[in-house]
């Protein structure tokens, strides 16, 4: 075989092994950008939703106390349904994590209530 | 001649790969951008300094202590924004009047490297003390200085420089937080 014939053909399969490669990159920022811009993040109005209770005076006393059904019934939000969870300082928690998919989690740290004793507050809303 | 132009399209092909690689960094804004998260959890820390202080306080007469359980709580919240990819660092300042004529600090530096820290009162004449505090520790000094009811807290370090005007007769404290995640910064401190 011809010496160019033979190159021509390299070249074609260069040349489509690069078509590809454009087109999988666009197919792949097409993708990502769909899945980003819908996005409503809806975690922050979790974190207003703790803060009220503690500007309320009311989420310090339920956490220490590990009451996460109290804290859960006292979040006013109709939009999404909503579980709560108390972790402690080692990292073990109480509650309930919903077991399901798109989950919005929202933390809140406090330091105690009246005594020193971290917790993490977890607001799930699904 | 058909294989040379078979290189023309490969190099354009090249450059059009180029420059879709150079146009990505715009694109990773989409991402980070999202950082109204940090924003609350700095909020969230930052309020919550002075309630760990008063909690701490609350347990023990030995200022000491409180010490310790306000080292922890700085930690552990190091921990959780570690697990947010939040990159936390803090710097905070207890003062108090250990006698009638003398002064104590202590210095809390969380901030990822060693720091001297100059903290002045002034009352009305002004008294400087030199605090070097290694990083992910505290150290405390005790200097002496006539006071009145009323004295000027001046706290430096870095190229930070803050002062207030504080009651001699109350335990005060000044923290200093920042939080980053990749090119976003949030920081700000407060006298309590």
């Amino acid at each position: 075989m011809p010496y160019n014939i033979k190159m021509r053909g390299v070249w074609y399969i260069l040349e489509a092994i690069i078509s590809i490669i454009l087109i999988l990159t666009f197919l792949l920022v097409i993708r990502n950008t769909a899945l980003i811009a819908p996005q409503q993040d809806v975690s922050l109005t979790g974190y207003s939703l703790l803060r009220g209770l503690d500007d309320r005076g009311l989420l310090r006393n339920y956490t220490v106390n590990g009451d996460y059904e109290a804290i859960n019934s006292s979040i006013r939000y109709y939009v999404y349904n909503h579980t709560v969870e108390i972790c402690d300082y080692s990292g073990s928690c109480s509650g309930m994590k919903p077991n399901t998919t798109n989950v919005y989690v929202s933390s809140y740290i406090i330091s105690g209530d009246n005594e020193y004793n971290p917790y993490e507050v977890k607001l799930y809303l699904y | 001649m058909g294989a040379r132009k078979g290189q023309f399209f490969v190099l354009a092909a090249v450059l059009l790969i180029s420059l879709f690689f150079m146009g990505l960094p715009d694109k990773n804004n989409l991402i980070t951008s999202k950082t109204g998260d940090m924003v609350f959890l700095f909020d969230n820390v930052y309020r919550e300094y002075p309630f760990a202080l008063n909690n701490a306080l609350n347990m023990s007469d030995n200022i000491e202590d409180s010490i310790d359980r306000l080292s922890n709580f700085t930690r552990y919240t190091d921990t959780l924004m570690s697990q947010r990819l939040i990159n936390y660092s803090t710097l905070w300042v207890i003062t108090r009047n250990s006698s009638a004529t003398s002064w104590n600090a202590t210095v809390g530096n969380f901030l990822g490297y060693d720091m001297v820290v100059n903290v002045s009162l002034c009352s009305p004449s002004c008294s400087k003390a030199v605090i070097v505090v290694p990083n992910n520790s505290t150290n405390s000094t005790t200097w002496g200085i006539p006071l009145q009811t009323q004295v000027q807290l001046f706290v430096e370090f870095d190229s930070e420089s803050h002062n207030v005007s504080v009651a001699i007769n109350k335990i005060n404290l000044y923290s200093m937080v920042r939080m980053q995640r990749g090119e976003n910064i949030v920081q700000d401190y407060a006298f309590y």
